[in-house]
């Protein structure tokens, strides 16, 4: 009796000692290494065993309701196996897998530690959301975005800058050739009511209409000046002598007419009025062709 | 009228014109004889004479004043006499007055130097004011009253006053209602280094200057009636108008320079415009004038006419200044 008991025991501890044997877990690493409640993680480890092991992936994964056991791999590296299993843990704390058999293993004794946002002693705040975690690429994507985003009103304003600079060159080409076109197009006029103008009406509008032309062109007030200031202020600038010789000319016939009570007839008329058209034309040329005046 | 008529009207206008332009340019040659440079004064003397008017003078001693009126006399073949105001002066002293002839018992007049032709009133404002007034009654008047007869003033009658700028102490300031009187205020400045150096080589030669008599009093008048012939086309009238009234805006706000204005010019203003720039126009021989000629005797017209306000005596603002303005606001025809 003694001896059935003695050699029981030995088988026991036999077997005892070969599944205590029949492998080792080396480099357990989870992933990520701090896991929470619904997270889902991947364990790696290698199983080590002394002998000739054929393990083969279990053919259903147990489902013991605090843990959701999501895949199970075995990969061959030498002697060794290296095991994945992807879980997720719906309890925190340290719990123990339930056993997975392998074939000719079963794994028993997995313990996974699953973190909590408490502190175990109460004291523990609660921890921030976490980021969400973004695939490789998102966030040069987003930084694109954002630069495209932030760009956009520089564009803008560069666009509007642009665009500002075209509407002014614009505007001052208009403003600085208005006069011009006023004086062009009030001789026009002129020309189209001479012959039920008095002599005395002609030469007000036309010495007035020429003497606002010339004052925009000049920068100074000619209504107020005589032929004499007017011979001055032109041999002072850098117009070209004969083109304000002729100016002149046309001023002293003016005067002629106005003061000394000589008559034109309609035909002399019509030549002033071509000969004011000739010399503000003139005139403009110059003007193009020199910034000063 | 035909038009042959109006042509040779126009023709006889134009020589007569001529021929008192080349007078006066004889004239001016005359007294450029003698005085370098004071174109301006030469210019304003003998417009005044033309005229009928009167001038003032404003200049520091020693600028020939007295020199030329004489060399103007001389020219004009007129008589000439010279006051020297002085605070002590009596207006007798220079109208004349009644004296008692023992002899025959009873007061005859005693002409006093304002009987002549051209007067030469030196430092007017060193005289009170009742010796300006009877001078200035004189020259409006052209006539002088010594007890109880008036008597008519020389043809031509010219009086040439002068003020001294400089040295106001014990001086009596010509009010501004007789100041209207003069036709022209005239600024003397120094001559040129040029001019000063031509005055010394004068002194070099020592040959005795003949200053010729170009004008009579014929003369004169002839001069006097063309000039009245000078054609004023209406607008330069307006034009003339519109400065003077221009000095009178009121309305701090309404022109640039109102503020510098205390009184603007009188219409005498316009009239003393009006002939001066008539004989302006002679001096250039033309026979119609034009807005130049108006604004070359405007500041020597209205300098003495505008009374500046302390806001321009705060400013060193001087009439010339705000007559320039005057006329850059005002539109030439």
């Amino acid at each position: 009796m003694t001896k059935k008991y003695t050699l029981l025991l030995l088988v026991l501890w036999g077997s005892a000692f070969i599944s205590a044997q029949e492998y080792q877990q080396l480099n357990i690493r989870f992933l990520p290494p701090d896991y929470y409640v619904g997270d889902t993680v991947e364990l790696q480890f290698t199983l080590r065993s002394s002998g000739n092991l054929n393990l083969l992936p279990p053919e259903t994964l147990p489902d013991p309701g605090w843990v959701k056991l999501l895949s199970f791999k075995i990969e061959y590296s030498g002697s060794d196996q290296i095991i994945t299993i992807r879980f997720i843990p719906y309890y925190s704390g340290t719990r123990t897998l339930p056993p997975l058999a392998l074939g000719d293993l079963t794994l028993r004794d997995i313990k996974i530690y699953t973190s909590s946002v408490l502190r175990s002693d109460g004291e523990r705040e609660l921890s921030g959301i976490r980021h969400n975690l973004l695939i490789p690429g998102t966030r040069v994507i987003g930084a694109l975005i954002f630069s495209a985003l932030l760009s956009l009103p520089l564009l803008f304003l560069f666009l509007f800058k642009i665009i500002r600079r075209h509407t002014g060159v614009l505007i001052r080409t208009y403003r600085l050739n208005l006069p011009y076109r006023k004086f062009i197009r009030l001789l026009k006029r002129i020309r189209q009511t001479l012959g039920n103008m008095s002599d005395k009406d002609f030469f007000s509008i036309y010495s007035g209409g020429l003497k606002n032309y010339l004052s925009t062109r000049f920068h100074l007030d000619f209504s107020a000046l005589t032929t004499s200031e007017m011979e001055m202020v032109f041999r002072s600038s850098s117009v070209a002598e004969p083109l304000y010789l002729t100016l002149l000319n046309l001023f002293h016939r003016m005067d002629r007419v106005k003061f000394a009570g000589e008559e034109l007839t309609s035909l002399e008329r019509e030549g002033m009025l071509l000969e004011a058209e000739q010399i503000s034309g003139e005139l403009e040329t110059w003007r193009k062709s020199h910034a000063d005046f | 009228m035909s038009d042959e008529k109006v042509l040779k009207k126009e023709k006889v206008l134009k020589d007569k014109i001529n021929d008192a332009s080349r007078l006066l340019q004889t004239a001016r040659d005359e007294i450029g004889k003698r005085i370098i440079g004071q174109q301006d004064m030469v210019d304003g003397l003998l417009m005044g004479i033309i005229t009928g008017g009167h001038i003032l003078v404003e200049g520091v001693p020693g600028l020939a004043k007295t020199l030329m009126v004489k060399t103007v006399a001389s020219v004009i073949n007129a008589d000439f006499k010279r006051i020297q105001f002085t605070p002590d002066l009596l207006p007798a002293d220079l109208t004349g007055t009644m004296i008692y002839r023992p002899q025959t018992g009873e007061f005859v007049p005693r002409k006093g130097p304002v009987f002549t032709n051209i007067v030469l009133a030196d430092e007017i404002n060193r005289a009170p004011a009742k010796v300006q007034a009877a001078l200035l009654e004189a020259m409006a008047e052209n006539q002088v009253t010594i007890g109880d007869n008036t008597y008519r003033l020389s043809d031509p009658f010219f009086v040439m006053a002068t003020q001294n700028p400089i040295e106001q102490e014990g001086t009596y300031q010509l009010p501004e209602a007789q100041l209207d009187r003069f036709l022209m205020k005239l600024k003397v400045d120094y001559p040129s280094p040029q001019e000063e150096l031509a005055i010394l080589d004068q002194l070099e030669d020592t040959s005795e200057l003949v200053i010729r008599k170009v004008f009579n009093r014929f003369a004169i008048q002839d001069i006097k009636e063309t000039a009245a012939c000078i054609r004023v086309d209406e607008s330069l009238r307006k034009y003339i108008v519109s400065i003077v009234n221009a000095s009178r805006v009121k309305g701090r706000n309404q022109l640039p320079f109102t503020r510098y204005i205390e009184f603007g010019a009188s219409p005498r203003a316009s009239i003393a415009l009006y002939n001066c720039s008539r004989v302006q126009a002679l001096f250039e021989g033309r026979e119609y004038v034009i807005p130049e000629d108006v604004k070359a005797v405007a500041y020597n017209v209205l300098r003495h006419r505008i009374v500046l306000s302390y806001e321009a005596e705060a400013e060193e603002l001087s009439s010339d200044d705000v007559i320039k303005d005057i006329l850059a606001a005002v539109t030439v025809p």
